[in-house]
């Protein structure tokens, strides 16, 4: 399963955590097309902790995070 | 492969850098390393030239 | 204000070795800068109206007197202009020994040369050898400093710094904060306030414009900062700004900050207990001004919308930060397996949701904070057992949570309101008590050392008891735990446990799982600090441009460009979260606009380098030795156990000789070659 995690506002109407099999994603983009989220909405995307693009593939066991343009302190 | 704005980096030309910026040369075009004018600056330590090719803030 | 031009006539009787000069000419007062080649003197009166060419006037010294007599010079006018800045030019400097009070003229040439708040505050201490005094003893003087932009109207425009020697690491400490109390010092008509020497008793400073005393603060001490803030705007107006040390700084613990509004803090490097060791409890501030005049009224108008449409349009400032306050970075550090869990023994938290942003706007949030002519309002209001109060930004979450091992918020909550209210550094508190349960853990702590609440981890108990502890000074165990987590972890013979640089506590970011913020935290003039140089930006949160976080190469460069361009913010009296949106050419322009500099680009960032050079100077003086830029044995030796950067270490021993070269400095120190490019020899 590759699970996907969700933060601030990408959360609304979507959840916190998701699962998905792998089969149907080779990428990142494709998870977030399913998830209805413009690539312009995610301000960083990682893959097991590491930046990374929608273009990126991804794998089962993957962790992938998504985060829309946050802050700093 | 390299642009203009990346050889003016490696002469440490800030001038050229500013005229080619202000001509709207390309900031993100990478050589054939992959590497873009401002990585090569860093790398170099150039650093007045890494802030003219950084758009937007560096503080916080 | 005017200024005139004055050639001074025969029969000079000025005291040599006078720094600068109030004088009266018959009816009005005149500042007369002591440099050879600049023969202005500076009119803060509208009377008489207008000064002719060649007209005589003479020019008497306030104060001054030479063989028992009050000297007196005969001038010539070359000429007059209208002045306008949007400095004051003027200071207070309040000797707490003698009970005087004195105005003093701030000469514009240096305040320009260091702009202001950070950069002149740590000048004036430099030229004024602090460097070398005991911090808490009275020869200490505090700086509490505004910038250029204070009380202007730009956003953010209120900020304020502390200026002062450190206990906690013996070297400049230079602390920031918000809220009002900044821009109400700038409207009461003052650019800083200089304390010096010793109370016979708790005081506090009133100001209010040209009416400024010292009275008794007997009936205040002891007293926490929300009382203290009911009572002295009860006396002294509900407009009045209130800035006050809590029970902490009164004891001098190391940890102790400044506060005002009682929930905004100057909160590092224990400059609260510089102003106990002067029995200074706080300073009110009131004014009637509500404007600042800057030098091009139309162009910072202009300069100001520009920002605006920035900080507006960019996601930080316009959505992430107005949503979720500073505490939205808690998933994302923790999701690239930096975020420091257990004093630092790991760098991921399972429960790190729990006390993210987004819980707190879930379940604790009543409504944004704002500061002084503030676009953004980041700060957290929120609800504590039903009490509506200041709620805690990212670090105290991470140093209360993760570093405790702590998930219960709502404790956290109440921890972080106990730093403001009892006047503790919200980093260096939990971070200490971080160390203090790996010490309980490893066994040098022992249960019957804490008073029954025993320092384990995850107990939500402890972060709230020990901080109180901490903050009263009640019993043994919290008096030297206030004293920061170096003294505390060296007490029992094992300072390697103090996650700290030059003794200052770092905060909420792995350095071995983020190259760049390493060299931030091993360089930083103050100690252990990520806002000197907030690296996090590119490196997580690609801002300006996207850095590979783990990559060494170039982040020595970028490392010192960051710093140096905030140095230009945090002395210009804007907050530092604006440098999400705006970039050196805004900050230029809204300097020069305001001040009539004409800095571009490189100018700017060379008065953000020759500031950081100061403050560098300064420490070498105050004992600084090239082996204190560096980092913790376990940073820079342990690789992180576990994570998304599992097996990451610091490469300090890389980019360290790498950001020597990039600054021309050679073992930890400059050059002359860079003092001299810098115009500080």
């Amino acid at each position: 399963m590759i699970e996907i995690r969700l933060f601030a506002t990408l959360r609304e109407n979507r959840g916190k955590i998701l699962f998905f099999e792998p089969e149907n994603f080779p990428d990142a983009n494709s998870i977030l097309m399913k998830l209805d989220i413009p690539a312009s909405d995610v301000a960083i995307l990682l893959i097991n902790g590491m930046h990374s693009k929608p273009q990126d593939s991804v794998k089962d066991g993957d962790v992938i995070a998504l985060f829309p343009p946050v802050g700093g302190g | 492969m390299s642009t203009p704005l990346i050889e003016a980096v490696l002469r440490k030309d800030l001038e050229s850098v500013k005229k080619l910026l202000e001509e709207g040369a390309d900031r993100n075009a990478r050589n054939e390393e992959g590497k873009r004018a401002c990585d090569i600056a860093a790398s170099l330590g150039y650093d007045v030239i890494l802030i003219h090719l950084i758009e937007g803030g560096c503080g916080g | 204000m005017r200024r005139i031009k004055i050639s001074k006539n025969d029969e000079s009787t000025i005291h040599k070795h006078l720094k600068a000069l109030i004088i009266e000419v018959d009816k009005f007062r005149v500042a007369f800068p002591q440099t050879e080649t600049d023969r202005w003197v500076v009119l803060e009166t509208e009377r008489p109206p207008a000064l002719e060419r060649d007209c005589m006037i003479f020019v008497r010294p306030k104060n001054v007197h030479h063989k028992g007599r009050n000297p007196c010079f005969l001038c010539t006018v070359q000429k007059e202009e209208r002045m306008t800045t949007s400095y004051n030019l003027k200071m207070l400097r309040v000797n707490l020994t003698e009970k005087s009070i004195k105005t003093e003229i701030l000469d514009e040439a240096l305040a320009k040369k260091f702009i202001g708040g950070r950069g002149l505050g740590t000048k004036i201490l430099y030229d004024e050898g602090v460097a070398k005094v005991d911090a808490l003893s009275p020869a200490n003087k505090l700086v509490f400093i505004n910038g250029p932009l204070t009380g202007c109207n730009v956003p953010t425009g209120g900020r304020y710094m502390v200026v002062t020697k450190s206990p906690l690491t013996g070297m400049i400490a230079s602390s920031n904060s918000g809220g009002v109390w900044g821009a109400r010092l700038k409207y009461a008509g003052y650019d800083a306030v200089i304390v010096e020497g010793k109370a016979d008793a708790p005081v506090y400073l009133s100001i209010h414009d040209e009416k400024v005393e010292l009275l008794p603060a007997g009936d205040l001490w002891g007293k926490e900062s929300t009382n203290v803030e009911e009572i002295l705007k009860e006396k002294h107006g509900k407009e009045a700004s209130v800035l006050n040390i809590g029970p902490a700084g009164e004891q001098m613990f190391e940890l102790a900050c400044i506060m005002n509004e009682a929930d905004r803090a100057a909160g590092r490097s224990g400059v609260g207990a510089v102003m106990g060791s002067k029995l200074l409890k706080a300073i009110v501030c009131s004014s009637t001004r509500t404007v600042i005049e800057p030098f091009d009224k139309e162009k910072l108008r202009e300069v100001v919308t520009e920002s605006l449409r920035k900080i507006r349009e960019n996601g930080v400032t316009g959505q992430g930060l107005p949503t979720y306050g500073t505490a939205v970075l808690v998933n994302i550090v923790n999701n690239i397996g930096s975020f420091p869990t257990r004093n630092w023994q790991e760098s991921y938290f399972a429960d790190a949701d729990k006390t993210s942003g987004e819980t707190l706007k879930e379940k604790y949030l009543v409504k944004q904070g704002y500061c002084h002519r503030c676009p953004i309002g980041c700060g957290r209001v929120i609800n504590m057992n039903g009490k509506t109060v200041g709620g805690p930004e990212y670090e105290p979450i991470w140093a209360y949570g993760a570093n405790c091992g702590v998930e219960d918020l709502e404790a956290i909550n109440e921890a972080n309101y106990w730093c403001n209210e009892l006047g503790l550094d919200a980093i260096g508190a939990p971070t200490t008590i971080a160390a203090a349960m790996e010490l309980y853990q490893k066994g040098y702590l022992k249960e019957e050392d804490c008073d029954g609440v025993p320092l384990v981890w995850g107990s939500a108990k402890a972060i709230v008891e020990w901080t109180k502890h901490m903050g009263y000074g009640d019993n043994k165990l919290g008096r030297l735990m206030a004293s920061g987590s170096y003294r505390l972890c060296d007490h029992y013979g094992v300072p390697e446990f103090s996650m700290s640089v030059k003794k200052q506590e770092m905060p909420a970011y792995d350095a071995r799982g983020i190259q760049g913020i390493g060299i931030t935290y091993a360089t930083s003039n103050r100690g252990g600090c990520h806002v000197r140089g907030y690296m996090i930006s590119p490196e997580v949160l690609g801002l300006p441009e996207p850095l590979n976080r783990l990559a060494t190469e170039g982040k020595a460069t970028w490392t010192k460009i960051f710093q140096d361009l905030t140095a230009v913010i945090d002395s210009s009296g804007m907050c530092l979260f604006t440098s999400f949106a705006l970039g050196a050419p805004d900050y230029a322009a809204l300097l020069n606009a305001a001040t009539g500099t004409n800095y571009d680009v490189e100018g700017v960032l060379k008065v953000g380098e020759r500031i950081y050079n100061i403050e560098r100077l300064f420490n070498k003086e105050a004992g600084m030795v090239a082996g204190d830029d560096t980092l913790p044995k376990r940073i820079l030796e342990e690789p992180i156990p576990s994570g998304p950067s599992k097996g990451e270490i610091s490469k300090l021993n890389i980019t360290l000789p790498q950001y020597y070269e990039v600054r021309g400095w050679v073992d930890a120190f400059p050059t002359e070659a860079t003092l001299k490019r810098l115009d500080l020899l």
